[in-house]
């Protein structure tokens, strides 16, 4: 049986499953079982309580991607997430590689969360990537121009220490 | 009528262009930027040229010249509406497969477009002449916020910014003049009044070199985000007889006025009220033309091949009919759960859906990259029904069984568009996300979902790792390859 914390959008979970047998399971808040079918590339066909089941599963580096019944799902390896230190709480990230097109703050300066700092050019467009907090802005690793990646740190922002007038909403 | 066309684009466009060449006995020669080298369309035509971009007019017009073409076909975006190359492609002594680039350097600029329109007695939008950003804010304040920055020289959503606010004007002005830049060359923009709740209907037109010029009915495109098109009807559910040719022949009117040639689309904005206002002529081939070929039966770019030979536009054309409703959606690398971003990946497992009244337009390959070079788009999915409602029906169940794993799309978001009631009922508006589908979120996984993480997988190969081993695995004995196989694995891009 192997337990794995994953990331389905926004929410977190467990999924704890194993696969004996030809038998798959699950337990947990939605137990069920089901007999593996049919293996054929990427296409798993499962028999369960709710009739054929076909799964088109592929795996990366960072989860799952799966195919059902007309949805896509990504389940992300939720690892990033709960191991990253508190203090990590107000970098900006690079969602993708991208060049650095404006860089809107300078350090020292206060934002409020959600307040544009750093304009990305990637795939021809233009994406304006906001403070994930409010704060005062301590990093700006990266200049106009330069070339980044994807998980790359393009700001870090400090919260404001409590008590402080700046951290009302 | 051309022997050899060498296609000036990059992705699915170039693979249907291709398909009606080759149907038609022509030959097909593609290009390819350093980027592209393993791309789809590469294979699309006899031989592939390198080229250092697709907007470097010289070196296309070159690679033309080196493999014995003797026409161009810009296909939509890079250099398809620039007046410049289609001077030079005709200089060079190959014919241009698009309108006579006089027509295209006055529709192609918004702003001259919209003086020749109101020459031409068709209401436009009220809006200003191209300007700085600074010069434009008295402009904006003039026609009362909310206000639309729109680049002068293009199309597709890029350069255009909603400004509700005179205190936002500038910053959004100064971006949007900045991505006309990038993406056309040509920094100027200028601002048009925003009207709410209006609909985006557009007439396709196709001109001839004998003066013919037809109206092949309209498209209706109004949901959109980002300011970009992402599904596409025609007929509309909002035009009647009445209108269709009221908005056909102000669109005649218009190609007619600048001896139109080839294929063009007149977009008007549909207030609630009936009235429709000239937005822009798009002097190319449009990305959502499909849904005019579902309808009309006509192959758009085998009519765009015939009239850049000189040959009058065929019966069938100048007589078109309408039978049933189709519908297309725009598949994008993006994710619709946090605000459109476009997403980069490897296509690790990529299935096209079939069937009665279903069209794919792609060139997605497994084991492919999408990059974060070019536009987002990965696929055209349309189709047709004898009704609205089939068509819809159709659409949903197409969408249901198209996969693409390995990068985020926004196939599931499409799918509860085309569900929901207002859209059943027709109700569509240039708001319809907003006011319908805001805040969309993938929902809760269901258990089989969460089961598929104790699957034995082999991780897909890294990016730069050693190409993927076997493809299409097959076995008629599944237990024998739980250890260590790699599913869905593509050739090395």
């Amino acid at each position: 049986m192997t337990t794995r914390r994953v990331r389905v959008g926004a929410v977190e979970l467990e999924a704890t499953a194993r696969l004996q047998g030809g038998r798959l399971t699950l337990e947990g808040p939605q137990p069920c079982a089901w007999e593996v079918r049919l293996l054929r590339g990427p296409e798993w066909v499962l028999v369960g309580p709710d009739g054929v089941e076909c799964l088109l599963v592929v795996r990366d580096a960072s989860g799952w991607w799966v195919h059902h019944r007309g949805r896509t799902w990504r389940l992300g390896l939720s690892q990033a997430a709960t191991s990253r230190a508190p203090e990590d709480h107000g970098s900006l990230i690079a969602p993708m590689p991208g060049k650095v097109l404006e860089v809107l703050v300078h350090e020292g300066e206060e934002v409020r969360a959600g307040a544009p700092l750093v304009v990305l050019s990637a795939m021809k467009m233009r994406i304006e990537l906001k403070s994930p907090i409010a704060g005062v802005v301590t990093r700006l690793p990266h200049a106009v121009g330069d070339q980044v990646d994807a998980g790359v740190p393009l700001a870090h922002v400090d919260a404001p220490a409590p008590g402080d007038p700046t951290a009302a909403p | 009528m051309p022997r050899r066309v060498l296609v000036a684009n990059r992705g699915e466009i170039v693979l249907r262009i291709a398909r009606t060449c080759h149907a038609r006995g022509l030959e097909v020669v593609t290009v390819h930027s350093p980027h592209d080298e393993g791309a789809p369309h590469v294979t699309g035509g006899s031989r592939s040229v390198g080229v250092p971009s697709y907007l470097d007019s010289t070196a296309l017009i070159d690679a033309a010249g080196a493999s014995g073409c003797d026409a161009v076909h810009p296909g939509y975006g890079f250099l398809s509406e620039n007046a410049a190359f289609a001077r030079a492609v005709t200089e060079a002594g190959l014919t241009w497969i698009g309108p006579p680039p006089d027509a295209m350097a006055t529709l192609g600029s918004k702003t001259s477009a919209r003086a020749h329109v109101e020459r031409a007695g068709v209401p436009v939008v009220p809006g200003s002449a191209p300007g700085t950003p600074e010069q434009l804010a008295g402009e904006a304040a003039r026609l009362g916020y909310p206000v639309l920055v729109k680049a002068a020289g293009g199309g597709g959503g890029k350069g255009m910014e909603v400004v509700s606010a005179p205190a936002d004007f500038l910053r959004a002005a100064r971006a949007a003049a900045d991505e006309a830049a990038r993406s056309f060359a040509d920094p100027s923009v200028y601002v048009e009044k925003l009207i709410g709740r209006a609909r985006h209907v557009e007439v396709q037109v196709m001109g001839d070199r004998h003066g013919n010029v037809v109206a092949l009915g309209e498209r209706e495109c109004s949901i959109q985000r980002r300011h970009q098109k992402i599904v596409e009807e025609s007929p509309s559910p909002a035009v009647d007889e009445a209108l269709r040719t009221s908005m056909g022949d102000a669109a005649i009117a218009i190609a007619r006025a600048v001896g139109y040639v080839s294929a063009g689309t007149v977009e008007y904005l549909l207030a609630p009220d009936g009235t429709f206002y000239f937005l822009e002529m798009n002097t190319r081939l449009q990305v959502e033309h499909p849904v005019t070929e579902w309808v009309t039966g006509l192959d758009l770019v085998w009519l765009q091949l015939l009239v850049a030979g000189g040959a009058e536009l065929p019966s069938a054309a100048m007589r078109p009919t309408r039978r049933g409703h189709a519908i297309e959606c725009r598949i994008y690398a993006e994710d619709p759960a946090s605000g459109f971003l476009p997403q980069a990946g490897r296509l690790s497992c990529v299935r096209e859906p079939q069937g009665p009244g279903v069209r794919v337009d792609s060139a997605l390959a497994e084991g492919g990259d999408v990059t974060i070079h070019y536009d987002a788009m990965l696929a055209k999915l349309s189709t047709w029904g004898h009704d609205r409602p089939e068509a819809i029906a159709r659409m949903r169940e197409a969408l249901r069984r198209f996969v693409i794993l390995g990068v985020r799309t926004n196939i599931d978001h499409l799918q509860d568009i085309v569900a929901h009631p207002a859209f059943a009922r027709g109700e569509l508006s240039t708001s319809f996300l907003d006011d319908h589908v805001a805040g969309w979120a993938p929902g809760s996984a269901p258990p089989a979902v969460l089961a598929a993480t104790a699957l034995p997988l082999a991780t897909t190969a890294r990016r730069d790792g050693p190409g993927p081993g076997t493809s299409n695995v097959r076995s008629p004995d599944p237990w024998a390859l739980l250890e260590g196989f790699t599913p869905c694995a593509g050739a090395p891009a």
